[in-house]
């Protein structure tokens, strides 16, 4: 009895002593899964940034909790723009005269004047497209006018403007191909473009007065 | 007084236009030195595309110089509003072949915008400006810029 009482103690702490070992084993070949998955089901903690402390995500500073965006069409192709950046938007039609710069790249359409200012227009579908470009149409063409360095980028027709929570985006986290897509938007499965981004870096310098010819 | 100050702080100068396809474009004054009906034109064997050949201006060698494939534009047969406009350029006399010469404009310092600086540098060289005259935009050529230090020594050759 008292044998078999020991032989059960015995057999008790070797059973606590190889459930501890294996335990260690797991713990140290796969980390520590139970934090993990409290972290990741813990709905009421930002989990958003605690993910992005190794790679944080490249959300534009135009993005508030609530922004809207303008829907616009590229040939068959439909984007978005947040309209914090546009300042206006103009149908370009045969009364927008455009002046075309000799040596310029294709996508810089050339100049045309705007309620008195000289905008530099810029073809979106061959900004995005690259190597594919996509047209933006003859028909129905519009500009839309950023708020910085006069620029207008050309596109076709306007779906819709629509008010977003910063949640409806899945944001880009690595933008360092395709700057100009800052993420896409989850509902209707497109694209929302970072508009100053779309500019070519380095050689969209803004257009200023010249002081002397 | 005060005007006096204006003026010197925003220059007036004065432009030559000439049209290229369908823009217009501007040159100075102070560079041009005639403007020509388009004679005979003397084609110069291994010259450069946009060198159209050589005239003789009054005993002197000129080289004229397509100004639409100088542009990147599609080249095209000179017509009767064609002209060559005698320009010098850092001390080199030299023609450029346009589509037709319009008319001198004057134009304020102020006025003028810098070109955009998109594309090669190349391009953005010799564009000194935009402006905007009669509704529509006109181009600013900055001739001292007009040919590379290649072109000049290219050009010397003839």
């Amino acid at each position: 009895m008292k044998t078999a009482s020991l032989g059960q103690i015995t057999n008790g702490w070797q059973e606590q002593v190889l459930v501890l070992y294996l335990r260690n084993l797991l713990n140290q070949a796969y980390g520590q899964p139970e934090v993990l998955f409290t972290e990741r089901t813990d709905s009421n903690s930002i989990t958003a940034p605690q993910l992005g402390q190794s790679a944080p995500p490249a959300v534009p500073d135009w993005v508030q909790s609530e922004f809207q965006v303008v829907y616009f069409r590229i040939g068959h192709l439909v984007l978005a723009a947040p309209l914090s950046e546009v300042r206006r938007i103009e149908r370009l039609d045969d009364s927008m005269r455009v002046t075309v710069l000799p040596g310029k790249p294709d996508w810089f359409q050339g100049l045309t004047k705007c309620q008195g200012e000289i905008i530099q227009l810029a073809d979106t579908g061959l900004l995005i497209g690259g190597k594919r470009p996509m047209s933006a149409g003859d028909s129905c063409r519009h500009v839309l006018l950023l708020n910085k360095g006069r620029w207008g980028l050309v596109c076709g027709e306007i779906v819709d403007m629509v008010r977003l929570r910063r949640s409806d985006v899945r944001w880009r986290v690595n933008r360092s191909q395709r700057a100009w897509a800052a993420g896409t938007i989850i509902d209707r499965l497109c694209v929302l473009v970072d508009p100053h981004c779309l500019i070519p870096v380095g050689r969209s310098k803004d257009m200023r007065v010249l002081r002397k010819c | 007084m005060s005007e006096a100050l204006a003026k010197r702080s925003d220059p007036v100068n004065q432009w030559v236009t000439f049209r290229l396809g369908e823009e217009t474009y501007g040159i100075n004054v102070m560079q041009v030195q005639e403007v020509l009906r388009v004679t005979e034109i003397a084609p110069v064997p291994g010259a450069p595309d946009y060198v159209v050949g050589i005239i003789n201006l009054r005993g002197n060698v000129v080289t004229v110089i397509d100004t639409r494939r100088r542009f990147g534009l599609f080249p095209k047969e000179p017509d009767d509003a064609s002209r060559i406009v005698i320009i010098e350029a850092e001390d080199q006399v030299i023609g450029i072949l346009v589509d037709s010469v319009a008319e001198v404009v004057e134009l304020r310092a102020s006025e003028i915008e810098s070109a955009p600086s998109v594309g090669n540098e190349e391009s953005a060289r010799y564009i000194q400006g935009v402006t905007s005259h009669n509704g529509e935009l006109l181009i600013l050529v900055d001739l001292n810029q007009f040919l590379n230090d290649e072109d000049k020594a290219e050009l010397d050759l003839f």
